[in-house]
């Protein structure tokens, strides 16, 4: 294995996972809100038990193949008010 | 999204060079790694600004990169390193030493699961008023006339002349 640059590299071995994501619509299945258990629901109709974004490892090939159900599961961090469109249309601007 | 090439990633504001990432992102690996296993410090947010050329207008344009790992777990790989009052110490007041920290807490022996989140935030009209601000009120004004005449074409001119009032 090549030696990595410290200018350049991330040092660490990693494991891409979107396991704990996963998890935190786990959680919402069980959230008090009707409206937040519902949308958790949906979330899970598009990413069965056997998905593989479901894997132990995800493979960079098969996160760019299902890069619209990762910005499904991502809205639980990043609103889609502030996703792509929204956000070039605000730097795009002029100072 | 990492492009293609692996070179860069393509998010919302532009592309940011993967060279531009690397150390940042292992040092924040290194913080996360005091947090969790030498419980030292608080969670801190892992940040800095890159500056990259508008390809529109040929302007410098600067965004504050935030490493957002609230979806990352560390695993040891083995068995955790001893660090010492006195290495944590020397850790604390060069936090940004990697030799030091390649050594006192070896790569090998962790393994980082899950994602990061880089968010990149625009900031070029606070970077430019603290440029600015530095050159009209630091101590090396004079000295610095030099780098204002060879940036002022990069800048636009309401922004200076803003600027510039709030000092009159």
């Amino acid at each position: 294995m090549a030696e990595k640059d410290t200018n350049y590299d991330f040092l660490f071995n990693t494991r891409l996972s979107f396991q704990h994501l996963i998890d935190f619509w786990q959680r919402e299945l069980e959230n008090d809100s009707a409206a937040r258990r519902a949308v958790a629901e949906k979330v899970f109709e598009f990413i069965p038990e056997d998905h593989p974004l479901r894997a132990f490892e995800v493979s960079v090939e098969d996160s760019k193949e299902h890069w619209e159900l990762i910005d499904l599961l991502m809205t639980a961090v990043i609103p889609t008010s502030s996703g792509r469109t929204a956000l070039r249309r605000h730097s795009s601007r002029s100072i | 999204m990492l492009d293609p090439d692996n070179s860069s990633f393509t998010t919302a504001v532009g592309k940011i060079a993967q060279a531009d990432l690397g150390v940042h992102k292992t040092l924040a690996a290194f913080n996360v790694i005091l947090e969790t296993f030498y419980g030292v410090g608080k969670h801190v947010e892992h940040s800095y600004v890159i500056e990259s050329l508008d390809p529109e207008n040929g302007l410098a344009r600067f965004h504050r990169i935030a490493i957002d790992t609230q979806f990352v777990r560390i695993v040891l790989t083995g068995d955790k390193p001893e660090l010492t009052a006195d290495d944590l110490q020397l850790i604390s007041d060069n936090p940004s030493d990697l030799d030091l920290l390649t050594s006192k807490l070896p790569t090998e022996c962790f393994e980082f699961q899950g994602f990061s989140i880089l968010r990149a935030i625009d900031v070029t009209q606070s970077s430019q008023h603290e440029y600015w601000q530095g050159i009209i009120c630091g101590p090396d004004a004079f000295a610095d006339l030099h780098s204002v005449h060879s940036r002022q074409h990069q800048i636009q001119y309401n922004e200076v002349n803003i600027l510039f009032q709030g000092h009159s």
